[in-house]
């Protein structure tokens, strides 16, 4: 008998992994509240519009990249904003700059380098990404 | 004195076997000007050596263009020097402290990581095994090592102190070697940082500030693209200005997020830079300074990393 051998789809992966966020108040209420374009001032001076949003995301460390001590290889995320260049997600382990991770989304599939990480709270950081490459799911 | 045409060196660097190679002067506190103490070919006799550790305000010098030759009087001494067990460890100490100090100036001028990286673990190699040797205390270590303001200089004098830290915390081999080189690596980010900056005598201003904070994150970036380095170094270059109460930087991370091995560079790191000269301050005591950086226990350091390096200090103030 025939098994057909499937990757596992986006929801399998993130049912699997589970989100073990600790959203702090403050971002919860923008998550619920912000949506569309965000404002820039004179300090966060910006190439492209980021746009707010929210949805879950499957981070994998690539395997071109290097690792940190104590860090899970794959984990559940949150995409809090995309431009056309990056995409800011809130994790619930701390990503380190310069390493490359590939992003699963519901619709498409993204390769980004760390650019900046800021801790919000216990297991709760906010990375900032640069896109490398990204194409739609099939 | 004219300060700009010679260089301090330590006593402790001169043999009774060879000669410098070079001139050596002494300069009195409070005298006019220098005088010769050796000549480049002579050997410093054992009378001479006690004469000039019996007086503590007897500072030696060199000129500035004899440097290159004062290294390789080092340099090719040193191997035959550190096997040498009738040399004391504070004589070894010194000669070590002029070549980790010498190298990594000329690494940093040169600003290859590469580079940079492989000195620094071939130096931090050889001040972990100096370190095993617990008989010199944090406090000799701190009057052997220069105490003016340079990144190298800086970064050689923390090298040396978490080393002696994380020796007495119980590591060794190649881990203490690679916490020695992760110390002296610590401020990479910092060739970036224009020296303007970096020896402003004044209060700095907000884009100076948030320019100055950037270290931590460009020093592990350039860690990042050096296949030598490991995440010890790294997690030492990219979280020695995080807080245990979560108020530091680059991320803001707090108590057990921060590594050990960074919490021990924090500790070296500022204490350090209290007792050294700065720009726009003098030198503070070790006592002053284990003072002000008790206060600060819980809050940016580790207690027990903290008790610790005290215990090494005080050692030896209470003799």
């Amino acid at each position: 008998m025939l098994v057909e051998h499937r990757l596992p789809t986006f929801e399998q992966m993130s049912e699997s992994l589970g989100m073990l966020i600790q959203l702090t108040d403050g971002l919860r209420l923008t998550l619920d509240s912000e949506r569309g374009p965000t404002k820039t001032n004179l300090f966060e001076l910006r190439g492209s519009s980021r746009f707010r949003c929210c949805g879950k995301c499957v981070v994998t460390l690539s395997p071109n990249s290097f690792q940190m001590p104590g860090q899970a290889a794959q984990s559940l995320a949150i995409v809090r904003d995309v431009s056309r260049k990056g995409i800011g997600l809130i994790a619930h382990q701390q990503w380190y700059p310069e390493q490359l991770l590939n992003l699963l989304l519901e619709t498409a599939t993204v390769e980004a380098r760390v650019a900046r990480v800021r801790r919000a709270g216990p297991c709760c950081f906010e990375v900032g990404l640069i896109i490398v490459k990204h194409e739609v799911n099939g | 004195m004219t300060s700009l045409s010679f260089i301090p060196i330590s006593p402790l660097t001169l043999s009774n076997l060879f000669p410098v190679g070079v001139d050596v002067y002494s300069w009195q506190t409070g005298a006019k000007e220098q005088i010769l103490f050796l000549a480049s070919d002579q050997i410093a006799t054992d009378d001479a050596l006690k004469r000039i550790s019996a007086a503590p305000d007897l500072k030696l010098f060199i000129c500035q263009n004899d440097g290159t030759t004062f290294q390789k009087y080092l340099r090719s001494h040193f191997d035959e020097w550190f096997e040498d067990d009738s040399i004391p460890i504070r004589n070894k100490t010194a000669m070590l402290s002029e070549v980790v100090r010498n190298v990594l100036s000329d690494e940093f001028s040169r600003n290859d990581s590469n580079s940079i990286v492989a000195a620094a673990k071939t130096l931090g190699t050889q001040v972990a095994n100096l370190a095993i040797h617990q008989s010199l205390t944090g406090s000799e270590l701190c009057h052997i090592l220069h105490h003016d303001y340079g990144t190298f200089t800086h970064s050689a004098n923390v090298g040396f102190y978490c080393s002696l830290l994380a020796a007495q915390l119980g590591y060794s081999g190649n881990e203490l070697e690679d916490i020695t080189t992760g110390g002296l690596l610590h401020d990479l980010g910092k060739l970036e940082i224009d020296e303007r900056i970096l020896n402003k005598p004044g209060k700095l201003d907000e884009f100076e500030f948030k320019t100055i904070k950037e270290h931590p994150l460009t020093g592990f970036r350039r860690l990042t693209k050096v296949k030598e380095a490991t995440p010890k170094q790294m997690l030492m270059t990219y979280q020695h200005h995080e807080r245990l109460d979560g108020k530091g930087y680059p991320v803001g991370i707090g108590g057990d997020e921060i590594d050990m091995v960074s919490r021990i560079c924090t500790v070296a790191d500022v204490f350090e830079a209290m007792t050294s000269n700065r720009p726009y301050r003098r030198s503070l005591s070790h006592k002053q300074t284990l003072e002000i950086m008790n206060a600060g226990v819980n809050e940016s350091f580790d207690k027990e990393i903290f008790q610790c390096w005290s215990s090494i200090v005080c050692r030896r103030l209470s003799k």
